[in-house]
């Protein structure tokens, strides 16, 4: 999960809370666009690299207030480091939500403030706690993935026996057949003597060797 | 063989003698009746014009032993010296029941040393 890039994390996170993805092509790069029932959900993406210039960090701040007009929800996602340097509550009096980000999980430190209050997604649940809905929308993305792992991790498991069936097929005889060869040689009439080299055909030794520990079989001298 | 070291300058006349005094005394007329060479070295033929100064592995073996008094003696070569002791093992291994544990009075068996 970690290891996927933060667009794609997001997407998760959102569609995991039930919103849908809108058209890609439609929206800037660093943006996600999503709807949640009739609300647009506008997010805007501070990455790590931006965070250190902060021309970069005004201008992603400013972007988002340009959005006002076409979506009713604005999001922030932006490095876990940014919530230490300022005050996340800054975000609150203008509607702006926050969601930070690190390696391993997404959360919304400022919930959004919709321009259509009735229809927010906090508000279609209000009996939960949106620590445990922001909990559970991490969960869900990481059970998304990890069913992503799982199919893959099926289809190298199909492939790696595919191969370790036809390898078999190809090299000597395993040891576990080895064991059995003895008796099935002697018991199974139609063992091929064609499988075996020449010098085991007519050999005294194959019959006499095959009785070893049997009872009856003695040794010569000692 | 078994505890002894033959040391470089042992012929393997003295080799053989010394091999078959350690079997019983009963056996040991049959053995040397018996003598099978086997290895690549054996296989080595004598080389054109030496024919009335060298011999092969076999009569070699004779006249060894014919010089400590043993005459009743028959040695032979295996059909393929390189081989014969690879094709022995490979035998052994194939044919010896997996279940057939190693057996110290025989010195013979499939010594487990795992699991």
């Amino acid at each position: 999960m970690a290891n996927l890039p933060i667009e794609d994390r997001l997407l998760h996170y959102f569609l995991a809370m039930g919103a849908q993805q809108t058209e890609r092509a439609e929206i800037p790069q660093n943006n996600l666009a999503f709807l949640s029932g009739s609300e647009k959900i506008h997010v805007v993406i501070l990455r790590n690299e931006d965070f250190i210039q902060r021309n970069k960090v005004f201008e992603t701040i400013l972007s988002l207030t340009s959005l006002r007009n076409t979506s009713q929800l604005l999001y922030l996602a932006a490095p876990r480091l940014l919530g230490a340097s300022i005050d996340a509550a800054i975000f609150k009096p203008y509607g702006i939500g926050l969601l930070l980000f690190d390696e391993r999980r997404i959360d919304e430190a400022v919930p959004p403030q919709s321009l259509q209050p009735t229809q927010t997604m906090q508000q279609k649940s209000p009996n939960l706690d949106p620590g445990v809905l922001t909990e559970l929308a991490t969960l869900r993305s990481m059970y998304a993935e990890m069913e992503r792992n799982m199919a893959t991790l099926r289809e190298d498991l199909k492939t790696f026996q595919r191969d370790s069936e036809s390898r078999t097929s190809t090299t000597e005889p395993t040891p576990s057949s080895r064991i059995n060869r003895p008796e099935s040689m002697f018991a199974n009439p139609s063992f091929s003597s064609a499988q075996l080299p020449s010098f085991f055909a007519n050999n005294p030794w194959l019959d006499v060797l095959s009785k070893r520990g049997r009872p009856g079989d003695e040794p010569i001298a000692g | 063989m078994g505890e002894t070291i033959f040391r470089g300058m042992l012929d393997f006349g003295d080799a053989i003698v010394a091999s078959v005094e350690r079997c019983p005394v009963e056996l040991q007329p049959m053995l040397y009746r018996e003598v099978l060479l086997s290895g690549g070295n054996f296989s080595w033929v004598v080389p054109e014009r030496l024919e009335d100064t060298a011999v092969d592995a076999p009569t070699k073996m004779k006249l060894l032993l014919r010089q400590k008094g043993i005459k009743n003696v028959s040695v032979k070569m295996t059909q393929s010296p390189q081989f014969s002791v690879w094709h022995g093992c490979i035998i052994y291994g194939f044919a010896v029941p997996e279940n057939y544990e190693w057996d110290w009075q025989r010195l013979e068996g499939w010594m487990k040393l795992s699991g």
